[in-house]
């Protein structure tokens, strides 16, 4: 028997490759059989939004999809019924309130502002919103793990990116604030999906950013050049009444 | 106050440009607000119910006069507002330092130092609101 014969038989060595074997995933806290129901639920919402970094990177976001999105159409419906609520209630008593005293305020469209908290609007958000959580959270996942796959950061399936966008609706509790609360969990919204795609997907934050800025800029671009054709075509026809 | 210089881990987030990246998006899209002149002068809540300024009243009119490069009437308006602007892009520097060196930096500080920190801020967020209100911000 050469040695050709023996080599065979072993097993073959570890690569040396000089990395470090990565430690198991731990359980989301919302996901573990183990935990009650709301203790898992508030866990997991203490983790997303004070230990992002740490909560994407460790735990394991590349199961099923089913908790996740029954946390996100959770706290999504939470957070549309408050801000309907404020929408109703508070934000239209402080308004009227706000229009009696400067009724001549330059810029404010005091209708536009008004229109959007009728009780017939809360009831519709209150039906419709779950509706449009799940639409919303598949639309989003998808547009983020296209715009990864573009800047080939996609280092994990589908469902690791809808559950980074599923867990990041936790910032949409901002939503508790009037006024501001909207403008806040986009910001914080923004943040967390690129920190989230980053540890999950084990990409750098410069891919994780693309894939969650470029759609908005996109979105930003198509907004200025809409302005800029009407801009263009009232130009043009200001030229051609001054031609004839 | 110490600082520790330490070697970055591969992967490991850079914060200040994450922040950097979204809050430029965001400055981007108000922008274009501002080019199409469609930033809707919002009336303060609390300045309204009250009559005094709240601490981040002229935010918007900041914005502005940036946009117009008038730093000196940004900082009137909001001093405070503005020194945290300028704190924010100072760590944007340190975001990219983080990015081209491959270090960090830790800024080691004591109880009393924390402290006194902590204090200084919130003496210089009511001096600003004291200033707000006597100039009529």
């Amino acid at each position: 028997m050469n040695q050709d014969d023996y080599s065979e038989q072993l097993p073959s060595p570890p690569e040396e490759t000089g990395s470090i074997p990565e430690p198991p995933k731990l359980i989301v806290p919302f996901e573990d059989p183990t935990k009650e129901f709301f203790t898992g639920l508030f866990e997991t919402m203490k983790l997303v939004l004070f230990e992002p970094t740490r909560f994407f990177r460790d735990y394991k976001l590349d199961g099923s999809i089913g908790r996740p999105l029954l946390f996100a159409v959770m706290i999504g419906w939470t957070a549309a019924t408050v801000s309907a609520m404020w929408g109703t209630v508070v934000n239209k008593s402080i308004l009227s309130y706000l229009q009696e005293r400067m009724p001549d305020l330059e810029g404010v469209d005091w209708e536009r502002l008004a229109s959007g908290g009728s009780s017939m609007d809360f009831a519709f958000t209150l039906i419709l919103a779950p509706i449009f959580i799940v639409f919303g959270l598949f639309i989003i996942a998808g547009v983020y793990h296209l715009f990864l796959m573009i800047a080939k950061g996609a280092n994990k399936n589908f469902e690791t990116t809808f559950n980074v966008v599923a867990y990041g609706m936790v910032t949409r509790l901002a939503e508790f604030i009037p006024f501001c609360g909207s403008l806040i969990a986009w910001i914080y919204g923004l943040v967390l999906a690129i920190i989230g795609l980053a540890g999950a997907h084990k990409t750098d934050s410069g891919k994780a950013a693309f894939a969650v800025l470029a759609p908005v800029l996109l979105c930003c671009f198509c907004i200025l050049m809409i302005f800029m054709m009407i801009g263009a075509t009232g130009f043009m026809a200001v030229l051609n009444k001054s031609l004839r | 106050m110490k600082l520790k210089s330490t070697g970055r881990t591969k992967g490991e987030l850079n914060l200040p440009l994450v922040y950097f990246m979204v809050t430029g998006t965001c400055i981007l899209m108000v922008y274009v607000l501002y080019l199409a002149k469609q930033i809707p002068r919002i009336p303060c809540v609390f300045k309204t119910l009250t009559g005094y300024p709240c601490p981040t009243c002229g935010a918007t009119r900041v914005i502005r006069s940036l946009f117009q490069f008038d730093i000196v009437s940004a900082f009137l308006r909001n001093p405070l507002l503005f020194l945290a602007g300028v704190v924010f892009i100072a760590w944007v520097f340190y975001g990219f330092y983080m990015l081209f060196s491959g270090k960090k930096v830790q800024v080691i500080l004591t109880e009393k130092e924390s402290r006194l920190l902590r204090w200084g801020v919130m003496i210089l967020f009511f001096i600003n609101w004291i200033y707000l209100a006597a100039a009529g911000v």
